[in-house]
């Protein structure tokens, strides 16, 4: 489970921002309720005490920006009880029985009601509760108003910061997956935020103690393999001295023999695939791909004629590559060396280079049994045989071509012919440019 | 023979001796100087992996003492660097192990046939050996002199046993300037060296041409 780091971090941030605001609006809510109920408490107070016999308020002009709700309800009475004033007659407020300050209902709104007594005269002056209300209410908003502004600007403000620092934990995220087990070099240290710091730093010991673990074990495979070629040269001497004493050779030695080759063979291939991981030379050569292809036939050619396999070349085209030599003969012999191996006396193999505009295709097909069915994806697994039959591959031919293949760019197919017939058809496509013959 | 491992050195002295050669076996750098340097040898063998000097160093001291005897470097050491400086400081033949005796004893004729000055007239590749002198070409028990066309035809393939010519170039191997070139000569020529020689004296790689088995 991952977590989005700008996401908490709004999260937080609008939490805390609300948190804030819900206070502030509490605090200025009470502060502004308490004053302004003195206030205008002092005013209805003010009034009562200094009211006159004014002409009823219906009467006077009114004011322009004036709510109705604002206006103050005034009642007055003499001595002997009678009404003398009011100030709105749709009005009518209860006569209060006590002096001072009332909470009163009335015309189906509340009241705050101030009345003053004193012998011959009594004055009742009332307001409307809403009005405190909204002068508190608007007060509290006003507090709130800027935190509620400010909660969606600090979203695009972290968001806009925030995704800067993660761009560039993107870049670094793409320098760590472009770092294939070959690499080298530690991840640059330019331009990381400095928390994110200790991470790259870790990722870089991780770099380095991993580049260490791959190279002893490459350095062991190597060291194995290559501390195997004296046995095995010994036993084949022996396998040999062998034969050569014996007049008509037995079978038991002809397996033994066999049995030598194989582990040649693989210990071979152990050592190019070991090759093959380590970095590719610093100069790729201009290679004639034709040549290259032409000697890899040449060199199956003698095997192909002793096992009665027809093998054809069509490269009549001059075809220049840039690749690795090596590497591209390495691939051309397993290549037309498993296709001679699969493919039963009598059979065919056919090799074939062609090129079009920059891309050279070459084919190598054959009228083995093909790939079997359902496993064409394990082909290129390492010690994967094809043939259920006793084949003497080693198993890594088709992994060291797929290696070649890849640190050389080149597009390497191998599967069943399309043709309606039976067998492989392996296919390398490189960047090439086409020469004129002649 | 220079070679530190008892069970490598047992082996070939074994094969080699049952090939009909004879052989002296040292075991480290010193002795093989020594031996080098008495001479006395068709040809010596040398592993490079060896205690007290290593065997590129025991090469360099035998050539830099002016010692001309053939060396074949036998080595487990496989990397293209150590194959060109071994041939770099006077090695006439590299072979890695493991290796195969026929291709040992192979490699020690064609080093004694050439250093008895033969090499110039004599081409090998696997069992055929062509006479560029007297046109005698022998492939196991049957040897026979070759005409003039066969003699050129054969001629262009043992040059580079394993690499492929194509029709068009060894029709202008066997042909002169300004000669009509009779368009199935080249089938013909193979088919009467095939006869007597055998099927795989030449090999056909199908819309490439022929060529000749290395080994």
């Amino acid at each position: 489970m991952t977590r989005s780091l700008q996401r908490t971090a709004l999260a937080w941030m609008t939490g805390l921002l609300t948190v804030v605001g819900l206070v502030t609006v509490l605090i200025a809510y009470i502060y502004v309720r308490d004053q302004t109920n003195e206030f205008l408490d002092g005013q209805l107070r003010q009034i009562a005490l200094n009211a006159g016999d004014g002409p009823a308020i219906t009467s006077a002009a009114p004011a322009n920006d004036q709510d109705p709700e604002d206006q103050f309800a005034i009642a007055k009475w003499d001595g002997r009880g009678q009404l003398v004033h009011r100030s709105d007659a749709g009005i009518d407020i209860p006569r209060q029985i006590r002096p001072g300050f009332a909470e009163v209902e009335a015309s189906g709104k509340r009241w705050r009601v101030f009345t003053q007594k004193d012998g011959d005269r009594e004055v009742q002056v009332a307001q409307q509760d809403e009005v405190r209300a909204e002068i508190i209410e608007s007060a509290a908003l006003g507090v709130a108003a800027p935190i509620v502004i400010v909660i969606p600007l600090s979203w695009i403000v972290v968001g806009w910061a925030m995704s800067r620092l993660l761009r560039r934990l993107d870049e670094l995220a793409a320098e760590v997956a472009a770092h294939t087990t070959l690499a080298r070099e530690p991840i640059p240290m330019d331009g990381v935020p400095s928390e994110m710091a200790p991470l790259v730093l870790s990722l870089n010991g991780l770099i380095e103690r991993l580049r260490a673990a791959m190279d002893a074990q490459k350095r062991f495979l190597a060291d194995a393999a290559h501390e195997l070629r004296t046995p095995l040269a010994a036993m084949q001497i022996q396998v040999d001295n062998l034969t050569a004493e014996q007049v008509r050779p037995s079978a038991s030695v002809a397996s033994l023999a066999a049995g030598v080759k194989r582990a040649s063979d693989l210990m071979n291939h152990l050592l190019r695939l070991a090759r093959l991981d380590e970095p590719l030379p610093a100069g790729r050569e201009r290679i004639d791909v034709g040549a290259l292809l032409l000697e890899a036939v040449a060199d199956i050619a003698p095997i192909a004629d002793r096992a009665n396999i027809d093998v054809g070349a069509d490269i009549s085209t001059a075809v220049i590559g840039v690749a690795v030599e090596p590497d591209v003969r390495t691939l051309f012999g397993v290549l037309i060396d498993n296709a001679v191996r699969y493919t039963p006396s009598g059979g065919s193999v056919d090799v074939r280079l062609s090129c079009e505009a920059d891309r050279a295709a070459v084919e190598i097909v054959d009228t083995g049994p093909g790939l079997p069915k359902g496993q064409e994806e394990r082909i290129f697994d390492r010690f994967f045989r094809g043939a259920p039959f006793g084949s003497e591959g080693t198993g890594l031919g088709l992994a060291i071509a797929r290696r070649v293949a890849e640190r050389n760019g080149f597009e390497l197919t191998v599967e069943n012919r399309a043709d309606g017939r039976t067998g492989v058809r392996a296919r390398v496509v490189m960047q090439a440019a086409q020469e004129q013959v002649g | 023979m220079v070679e530190d491992d008892p069970m490598i050195a047992e082996g070939v002295v074994v094969g080699l001796r049952a090939a009909g050669m004879s052989v002296d076996w040292v075991r480290d750098g010193l002795h093989g100087e020594a031996a080098l340097r008495d001479g006395g040898y068709a040809v010596a063998l040398l592993d490079l992996g060896l205690p007290g000097a290593d065997g590129l160093d025991v090469l360099k001291f035998a050539r830099s003492e002016g010692v001309e005897t053939p060396v074949l470097v036998i080595t487990a050491r496989d990397g293209v660097d150590d194959r060109v400086g071994g041939l770099d400081l006077g090695a006439d033949d590299y072979l890695v192990k493991p290796f195969e005796m026929r291709e040992l004893q192979a490699r020690i004729r064609a080093l004694v046939r050439r250093r008895a000055g033969r090499a110039t007239s004599a081409l090998i590749a696997g069992a055929s050996e062509l006479n560029t002198e007297t046109h005698l070409f022998s492939r196991g028990d049957v040897s026979e002199v070759l005409p003039a066309r066969e003699f050129a035809l054969m001629l262009a393939l043992m040059e580079r046993p394993g690499r492929i010519l194509s029709r068009a170039q060894i029709e202008e191997r066997i042909y002169g300037w300004g000669e009509e070139v009779e368009s199935n000569a080249v089938d013909v020529l193979i088919h009467s060296i095939r006869r007597k020689f055998g099927r795989d004296v030449v090999l056909n790689v199908r819309g490439a041409g022929w060529m000749v088995a290395k080994s």
